[in-house]
This record gives structure tokens, sequence and C-alpha cells, in this order.
């Protein structure tokens, strides 16, 4: 189970509204490498993971990312705190508020809803630990033009945080996989599938 | 396969090395100096000290500070479960989280169910008597 803290694992202070930058930031929230897919994406494949510490190494990482998704939810919250109709306007943050208004729902930048079809459970450990050191990346590479382009300095330093968790992670997820290949055939990684074929596992796990 | 092979991946292990202290930790997003690889547009290494207050924000920077360690340490752990230096920061971060958390909701509110033992009973927002999980603000209104 999960047990709530309530505060946020990075501070999020925003005092200047933006609905503009709310739009772009909204995508890590529910975009394809948002951090609600990366959330569900590593707590869909813990369960059938052959390494019993590479399951929890997933759970402890979808659990942070709940922590991001919060952070994220967060900036859009006071980016678009206290709008009026013309901020509205002026931003192009039109299209969301006819759906939403100031509500929080989770979208992609172009406002491409959120969908499971943004992450995979594949039922194989490479296969999944492949994915996931991807998906790291693509969150890094967002961050990255996020970045780029938001001068707002309440608004970058949440940003630089998050991406540098993009990083760690994806050190941690190399070495979840070099942990699943030690369970591997060392002459063939192919040639069984570690989280269904168990009978050719080194060691019970 | 401890050595490389053909047509599949292979990240080095880290090795224990050189950390930040907790503040610049969080403000840089890792505790590992090795590991703090950042972005060419972002600007350099930020102190990340708490400032001296004295008030509910001060204690509560500490407390994001340590927790962090804490968060990026489980990661670690959770690939090195025998890493003796990392346990023993674990270990020593662990219980100053401990205290911390005890004093947050002894003086302002719990930030845990399980502290709401330290703070029942006290003079709350909404007196003596009542649940105190509620008091405090909302993590999101930055406040």
């Amino acid at each position: 189970m999960w047990c709530y803290e309530k505060r946020l694992q990075y501070p999020v202070k925003i005092t200047k509204t933006c609905p503009k930058t709310a739009q772009l930031i909204i995508s890590q929230y529910g975009g394809p490498d948002g951090e609600l897919a990366a959330s569900m994406r590593y707590l869909a494949q813990r369960y059938t993971m052959p390494v019993k510490a590479v399951g929890g190494l997933l759970t402890d990482i979808g659990t942070e990312e709940i922590n991001h998704m919060e952070i994220i939810c967060a900036m859009v919250y006071q980016l678009t705190k206290n709008l009026t109709p013309d901020q509205v306007k002026a931003a192009g943050f039109d299209a969301y508020y006819i759906d939403h208004t100031t509500g929080l729902w989770p979208q992609a930048a172009a406002g491409v809803p959120f969908t499971s079809l943004e992450f995979q459970s594949k039922g194989d450990a490479i296969t999944d630990l492949v994915e996931n050191l991807a998906a790291e990346q693509k969150a890094r590479t967002v961050y990255d033009n996020l970045l780029r382009i938001i001068t707002d300095p309440e608004v970058r330093e949440p940003l630089k945080f998050l991406r540098a968790r993009e990083i760690v992670h994806f050190q941690r997820f190399g070495e979840a996989l070099e942990k699943t290949k030690e369970q591997l055939d060392s002459k063939n990684c192919y040639y069984f599938n570690p989280e269904f074929d168990k009978q050719f596992l080194k060691t019970r796990l | 396969m401890k050595e490389t092979h053909l047509a599949i991946a292979s990240v080095p292990c880290q090795q224990w090395g050189p950390l930040y202290d907790d503040g610049k930790a969080l403000r840089q997003g890792t505790i590992f100096q090795e590991l703090d690889l950042p972005f060419y547009v972002t600007e350099g290494i930020t102190e990340g000290q708490c400032a001296q207050k004295g008030n509910s924000s001060q204690l509560l920077c500490q407390i994001q500070q340590i927790s962090f360690v804490l968060d990026d340490l489980t990661l670690y752990l959770d690939m090195h479960s025998e890493d003796g230096q990392a346990l023993a920061m674990y270990q020593e971060k662990l219980a100053v989280r401990d205290q911390l958390k005890k004093e947050f909701a002894q003086k302002f509110h719990p930030l845990t169910r399980d502290c709401v033992a330290y703070c029942q009973g006290q003079a709350g927002v909404h007196g003596d008597h009542a649940f105190c999980w509620q008091d405090g603000p909302m993590p999101w209104e930055g406040v």
C-alpha cells in the first residue's frame, strides 16, 4: 500500500501566472513521456519481474514517478491560479479552458488525452527494462526541450530537478538489466523469456 | 553474463563515489556527483541552503533535503544492497529524518498519518480536539 506524505519531493513556488507555460508542462503529466505514464509503466511491470530486487526497484522508481506527477501538477496549478478570461484567450489556453476550466486533467501538450498505449508492460524482463531505459531518455529530452524555451527561474528549478532524476533512473535500470542478464543463458541471451520460461533460470528467484 | 555481449545493451555498474551535501543534492537532483550531468542551457551548481527563518518552511526544507538523500540512496541500495558505506549513511539519515518529522508534527502539523500521534491533543488550527491530519496547507499551494 502507499502512504501519503504531505509535501512535494521538490518544492514548487511559482508566483507568476503563465497559462502558456502550463500548457507545455502539462505534457509531463499526461503526455507520451510523462510522469503518469512512467509510474503506471513501472508499477505494472513489477509483478512478473524474475529478479526480486528489480521488482523492488520498479516499485521504488514507480513511487518516485508519482511524486514527480504531483510536482508537475503543482506547477500547472500554480501557473494557472487566478487566471482571468483575458489571460486565457491571450495565451492560447482557451481550448483547454473550455473543457477543464483550470482543473487538472492528464493530456499531452498538443491536447492528446492520456492513454495506456503510451507505455508497455510486455512480460519479458529484458524487453521491459530496455523500454524503461528508453522511457527515461524520452522524458529527459522533453525536459531538455522545456528548459531550452522556458525562462522563469521558478519554473526552471523543478524542471532541472526532474531532468536529473531521469538520468539517475536510467543508471538504475541499466544496473537492473545487468542483474537480470546474470540469469540468462551465457551464450544466447534470447534463448528463453526469463519472466515466462522459468525452468531455464539459473537460480530459483 | 559479466562481460559485454553482442545484441544486448550494457550499462556500467556504479561504484560508490563523491557525494553532494544534502542541500546541494536536492538542488542538483542527485546525491552522486558522477551522475550529475546537466544540460547546456542550465546554470551551474546552485547552493541549496535552507533559509534560517526558524519557521515551518525552514524545517520543511530540511525534511525535503534529507528525505531526498534517502530517496536517491534507496534506489542505489536496491541495486547495491551490500554496500556498507551506503547502508551506514542510510541508517544515519533515517534517524535524523524521523526526528525532524516528529518535531514538525509537534510544532506545526503532521506530514504523514503516523505523525498524527505527535500533534493530536495540541492546540491546532481547528482546536485541541479536532483531527490534526487536515492541519497545514496542501503541498501544491506552494506556501
